[in-house]
């Protein structure tokens, strides 16, 4: 048995594409994500047509240049400012009319785009606050409201971080699932499973065998992404060591799920087609990429149940939320139960006939 | 391969069995076998013995149940009736204690990517409780050299011949070759002949099945003529061509075409013509060559025919298998 495994183990490490899925192709995924600078806030391009020159509307355009994340440019022609709104060349137009701080009726304007909504939410909220109190500043002379930053203990959680875990999650799954599914539906089509059978060996020590080595693989994953994402920046405060058992119990749902499709498939590219038909989906499913909360709420509820997303769980909540695996234990019955019910399904279909 | 690449090129000589063999000892037993898949009979009662230290055939063509059979005794299929006995056990009740005790090379089966023959030969040693060191196993075939490269490097005759000693990492009592020389070219075929003679050298009992009659002719001791799921035949190759009414084969070149029918003289059995033209070669079939050819001569005298050229030869096993089923054996 321990030759059997060392064999296994051998054909694992000197296959280098499958290596290359195992290992070069998540940290892939953390390079490219890690080149879009996904957590700096938006920038804001205003466009301020001052119709009112004078200390206060000078006061109002000074205070939204100390804002870093609007760039204030002065311009003349509201109409002009207003197309090139349209075009997208500025995010918002700011109108300050004439006579803003002595007439009550000048009211100062925010001129946005329904286009660039989504993006301006924040900025335009903001800009918002600033306009409103201004107006109110104008209107009754004192200020009612004063707004003050209000620094929370809460820890910001940039998106590498939430990533990487995701990133590990898919590693594992997708690794195991298509390595087991292509090496068994290879070794039934060149009928090694076949001259297997004639030796004493059962052909069930092999394939535990073969788990096996998948499993020590799968350590090397673990440490190798987790590696590469913190030296792409993510912070993980959790202890890494218990993402260990986390994504071994979700080695054994994905590697019996192999087993299932391989039992299912008569050639590798069949095989192949079925693994990729059932991790990708998952893998934007379960949160990988982005959180489950974002889908509707009733597809939300059913994606809880897909394997991925109890693993992807237990893994944010040791690695980022630096929770103890104990509060994972919701997450890891469910793994728990998958990887039972995946383990009597292969057994019962797996059969060399 | 070239045979003298071979460390066993020339060291043995085909031959009969052991003539002196003291008791005759059956290594496999197989007792009306059937073996059905659906509606399809692939075996329909099948019986017979193999003695040990004989190189065994089971020929026919293809589909004619040899694979079928011999994965039955090998354990790998489940008779529907009838038994398989190999060493004095049930090939099926005592799976686990025949396994260790016979080397199967299957038809069509590769090995391991990524894995070198000597890590190989050890892998599948680790299965049995007796097992060869993998440098003598590679060394039976002039593989020493290559212990450390992977399958895919080697050529096709060496990756057969690989194959063969793969099987005998247990240093089998029988080993069962399923079409062992399917694919190769004629000298590799002939190399891997001298490898199963010199392996029977050794006191291996082989049973092999073909689909080449000129194969089992040249390297069984006996043969077991197979046929839709029967078994047709059973005898030395020597003895079933003896036994034929008409065992001698006369090849003649004629000046001009003659009517196949016309060549039918006294004692000549069935003729055949082959090739067109300058080619057109005449096959007849004789019980006795000096009985048939005075009335063969007279009869070419009468059509104005003269002989080109004539060729003698013995019937072959291939002979046999056109007597007995009416059809040839190429698929």
């Amino acid at each position: 048995m321990a030759v059997l495994f060392v064999a296994n183990l051998k054909i694992l490490l000197r296959d280098r594409l499958g290596l290359f899925w195992a290992l070069v192709f998540p940290i892939m995924f953390i390079g490219v994500f890690a080149l879009f600078n996904l957590d700096a806030p938006p920038e804001v391009n205003i466009a301020v047509v001052n119709e009112s020159p004078g200390s206060v509307s000078e006061a109002l355009i000074d205070n939204l240049t100390s804002v870093k994340m609007f760039k204030v440019k002065a311009v003349d022609d509201l109409q002009a400012a207003r197309l090139d709104l349209k075009d997208g060349n500025y995010d918002m137009v700011l109108l300050l009319p004439a006579g803003l701080g002595q007439n009550v009726e000048a009211k100062a304007t925010v001129f946005y785009s329904e286009a660039n909504l989504v993006t301006n939410q924040v900025a335009l909220s903001a800009l918002s606050s600033f306009v409103d109190e201004f107006n109110l500043q104008a209107a009754s002379a004192t200020p009612t409201i004063t707004l003050q930053e209000e620094p929370t203990s809460t820890r910001h959680i940039r998106y590498m971080d939430f990533l990487v875990p995701g990133i590990l999650g898919m590693g594992v799954m997708s690794y195991s699932i298509m390595g087991v599914a292509t090496s068994l539906v290879t070794y039934h089509e060149k009928r090694i499973l076949r001259r297997i059978q004639v030796t004493p060996l059962p052909v069930a020590a092999f394939v535990i065998a073969q788990v096996g080595a998948f499993l020590v693989i799968s350590v090397l994953q673990t440490g190798v992404i987790l590696g590469t994402g913190v030296l792409a920046g993510a912070h993980l405060p959790g202890n890494f060591v218990w993402a260990i058992p986390i994504t071994l119990m979700g080695n054994i749902v994905f590697l019996n799920l192999g087993i299932v499709i391989a039992a299912a498939s008569k050639t590798v590219a069949a095989a192949s087609g079925m693994a990729n038909a059932i991790s990708l989906p998952m893998m934007f499913l379960s949160g990988v990429f982005f959180p489950t909360e974002q889908l509707p709420p009733f597809v939300e509820k059913l994606v809880q149940f897909l394997p991925l997303t109890p693993l992807l769980g237990a893994l944010r909540t040791v690695l980022l939320d630096n929770e103890s695996i104990l509060n994972a234990g919701g997450d890891l019955a469910l793994i728990g139960a998958w990887a039972v019910a995946m383990v009597l399904l292969a057994s019962r279909l797996f059969k060399l006939e | 391969m070239a045979v003298s690449e071979s460390p066993l090129g020339g060291a043995c000589h085909s031959g009969m069995p052991n003539e002196e063999l003291p008791l005759e000892e059956w290594v496999v037993e197989v007792e009306s076998l059937v073996r059905r898949y659906g509606d399809l009979t692939a075996v329909d009662g099948v019986s017979f013995r193999v003695r040990r230290g004989e190189i065994f055939g089971i020929v026919g063509p293809n589909g004619a149940g040899k694979t079928t059979t011999l994965e039955t005794i090998e354990g790998l299929q489940t008779p529907t009736s009838g038994s398989t006995r190999v060493l004095g056990m049930d090939s099926h009740r005592q799976a686990a204690e025949v396994k260790e005790l016979i080397g199967v090379q299957l038809q069509a089966s590769a090995y391991f990517d990524f894995l070198t023959l000597r890590e190989i030969l050890g892998l599948f040693g680790s299965f049995y409780r007796r097992r060869l060191p993998p440098q003598e196993l590679l060394a039976r075939v002039g593989l020493q050299d290559k212990g450390n490269s992977q399958v895919i490097h080697l050529s096709g005759g060496q990756q057969q011949r690989f194959s063969i000693i793969a099987s005998m990492v247990n240093d089998p009592q029988v080993l069962f070759l399923d079409e062992p020389t399917t694919g190769l070219d004629p000298q590799a075929r002939r190399s891997l002949w001298e490898l199963i003679r010199e392996i029977r050298q050794q006191g291996t009992t082989i049973v092999l099945t073909t689909h080449y009659m000129e194969e089992a002719q040249t390297l069984c001791d006996r043969v077991a003529i197979m046929d839709y799921g029967r078994i047709v035949a059973l005898d030395s190759p020597e003895r079933l061509i003896e036994g034929l009414e008409a065992p001698f084969n006369l090849r003649l070149h004629l000046s001009t075409a003659v009517d196949a029918d016309r060549l039918a003289v006294a004692g000549v059995g069935r003729v055949s013509v082959n090739g067109e033209g300058q080619d057109r070669e005449y096959r007849l079939q004789v019980a006795s060559v000096t009985d048939s050819l005075p009335p063969l001569l007279d009869r070419l005298a009468e059509c104005k025919a003269q002989i080109l050229d004539m060729e003698v030869e013995k019937a072959t096993l291939e002979d046999v298998f056109l007597a007995l089923t009416g059809r040839q054996v190429r698929d």
